[in-house]
């Protein structure tokens, strides 16, 4: 076997024992506590937003779903992410794991895409799924949707979420990299997720290929955001969002990797 | 295999101001124990992590394993088992999870069944068998120093780089650590740093000595022990001034400790020739007003060497 081939073999041996290892971590104890608690949650928030006769709120109950699953995952997201990435280079267990035959590119992005999956699932995708079962079938007080919307179109709008996710945690995952305290990233991102949001920034053109057009509510009952549209049998005009959303993702973790590559553990 | 694991020349690095390696220069011999010694802040771990990969040096290069550090540093990494000071390991892992995960980053591990029984091996070896399913957190210093071996030789490694891998341990356990490091040496390369000169005395071949990010000392223990000179002590009754004067006078003498012990002076006379001190000694101390009660020659120690080259009070 040639040099080349054999550092292949080995850069991918060491990345796909990290995100084993990621993942790993989220079947167990940490994959059950996580899934509890946003099922909880994000169910919860529904119920009472939505289903109680003192709801204060004129939105439907998929549009309300919708908001939910953008702003409790991209923060849990964030604010997991700084952990992961800060907590890791401060008490050198980063420095222990680079010490094995990983590449550091290969860290950082199998880090990322376990914490990701991982995330994606239980906060997303799970209660997601769970919220589509039982919304419709809620004594409708006020204001919830009286039937489900196509599966296939909410499974698509779960997926286009889960890609929103990985945004804003590449952003935060950049931003630890290059700054390495966790308070700060998340007021970064979370003030980034509030002007992408609302319209608190004017939105320009060139914003079509930003989450902000995926994201953004006029946060009044009707402002529906592109997603919830789509989900209400509207055609969905903003695939070159998802697909810059995506796009801006892999490169904002392309840089972290360039800045990680520079460190000293 | 190259003869040496690993070869440095010229190491520099400096934290801003800091001058942590001064013109670092090594070799260590493919196969040996090293012992790698000096005071805290000597630059020890910082030439480790240089090694590992995992700082850049200021200036200078350095080989292990036949890889130039830096340029393939993967490669190298593949056959390194390694240590960091107080190592710090995912904390939701088992202690089988922990050397588990750690097999599984290395190319060609064993699989399922053989995965299985090596790990099984490795924590029998390294006495944390009836640990195996303790998590990480609620582990002792000394038992998660033990973990910290065991993943570090889970691979099989031909080169083992340990830093202070008997911190934290009791006396079973340092011995324990010990045997362990001597077990594995002779087709494993073993590189550690230590503070604990009697282990570096029962199991290295080859000792480095780093003072002020410079070495001060290398070479198999037994040339670095000769080249430190030889101790005499001599009991002596009597007027000893003028004895004492003619002794510290002499290029060969490099230091003489006297201590009362009552009516008898005793003295440690360091001597820096060995061949001269041997023809030239008994006739100096034959002449003068006293009497020589005793006279003989000890076998020098690692920890005179040490504090020779580097000073008891030389931690900065």
């Amino acid at each position: 076997m040639n040099a080349e081939a054999t550092a292949l073999r080995t850069s991918a041996t060491g990345t796909w024992g990290v995100l084993r290892g990621e993942l790993q971590r989220w079947l167990g104890r940490r994959g059950l506590f996580h899934l509890v608690l946003w099922l909880v949650v994000i169910e919860w928030i529904l119920y009472t937003s939505v289903a109680t006769e003192n709801q204060p709120f004129g939105y439907l109950g998929f549009e309300t779903l919708i908001n939910i699953l953008v702003i409790f995952p991209v923060m849990a997201g964030m604010v997991l992410t700084a952990a992961a990435v800060c907590g890791d280079y401060h008490d050198g267990t980063t420095g222990w794991v680079l010490g094995k035959p990983v590449p550091r590119g290969g860290y950082v992005a199998a880090s990322l895409a376990g914490l990701w999956l991982g995330l994606a699932v239980t906060t997303i995708v799970v209660p997601g799924l769970v919220a589509y079962w039982w919304l419709p079938k809620v004594e409708p007080y006020r204001f919830v949707t009286p039937e489900a919307p196509a599966l296939r179109r909410f499974l698509f709008a779960l997926g286009v979420l889960t890609v929103i996710l990985a945004f804003f945690m590449a952003v935060a995952a950049f931003l630890s990299i290059v700054i390495r305290r966790r308070g700060v990233v998340v007021a970064i991102g979370a003030w980034l997720l509030l002007m992408l949001r609302t319209p608190l920034l004017p939105y320009a053109d060139w914003m079509d290929y930003t989450p902000a057009r995926l994201i953004r509510t006029d946060l009044a009952p009707g402002g529906w955001s592109e997603i919830t549209e789509y989900i209400h049998d509207v055609p969905f005009d903003a695939m070159p969002a998802v697909l810059g959303t995506l796009a801006l993702a892999v490169a904002l973790v392309a840089g972290a990797i360039l800045v990680f590559r520079r460190l000293e553990f | 295999m190259t003869d040496y694991a690993i070869e440095a020349r010229g190491l520099s690095k400096r934290y801003h101001k800091v001058r942590a390696l001064d013109g670092l220069s090594l070799d260590v011999a493919a196969g040996s124990i090293c012992g790698f010694l000096g005071p805290n802040g000597a630059g020890k771990s910082t030439t480790m992590k240089i090694l590992m990969g995992l700082i850049r040096p200021s200036d200078g290069h350095a080989f292990v394993l036949g890889h130039e550090v830096g340029k393939a540093g993967l490669a190298a990494r593949a056959r390194i088992g390694y240590l960091p000071q107080d190592p710090v390991f995912p904390a939701h892992f088992t202690v089988r999870g922990l050397v588990a995960y750690a097999a599984r980053l290395y190319p060609g591990h064993p699989r399922g069944r053989a995965l299985k029984r090596r790990v099984d091996e490795m924590l029998e070896q390294a006495g944390l068998a009836e640990k195996a399913r303790r998590r990480l957190p609620g582990l002792s210093g000394g038992e998660r120093q033990r973990v910290g071996v065991a993943q570090a030789l889970i691979a099989d490694p031909d080169l083992v780089i340990l830093d202070e891998p008997s911190a934290g341990l009791d006396p079973v356990g340092r011995r324990a650590m010990i045997d362990l490091i001597a077990g594995i040496g002779g087709e494993t390369t073993v590189f550690y740093s230590t503070h604990i000169l009697d282990d570096v005395e029962r199991v290295s071949d080859s000792v480095v000595m780093l003072n002020h990010g410079k070495v001060v000392a290398s070479g198999p223990l037994s040339s670095v022990l000769e080249v430190t000179g030889q101790d005499y002590v001599v009991g002596l009754r009597g007027d000893t001034t003028e004895l004492h004067t003619r002794l510290t006078a002499q290029p060969w003498v490099s230091s003489v400790v006297a201590r009362d012990r009552g009516s008898v002076q005793q003295w440690q006379v360091q001597v820096s020739d060995a061949a001269v001190a041997a023809k030239q000694l008994v006739p100096l101390l034959a002449t003068g007003d006293h009497s020589v009660l005793q006279f003989h020659l000890t076998d020098r120690r690692l920890e005179d060497a040490y504090l020779q080259m580097i000073g008891g009070s030389d931690e900065r």
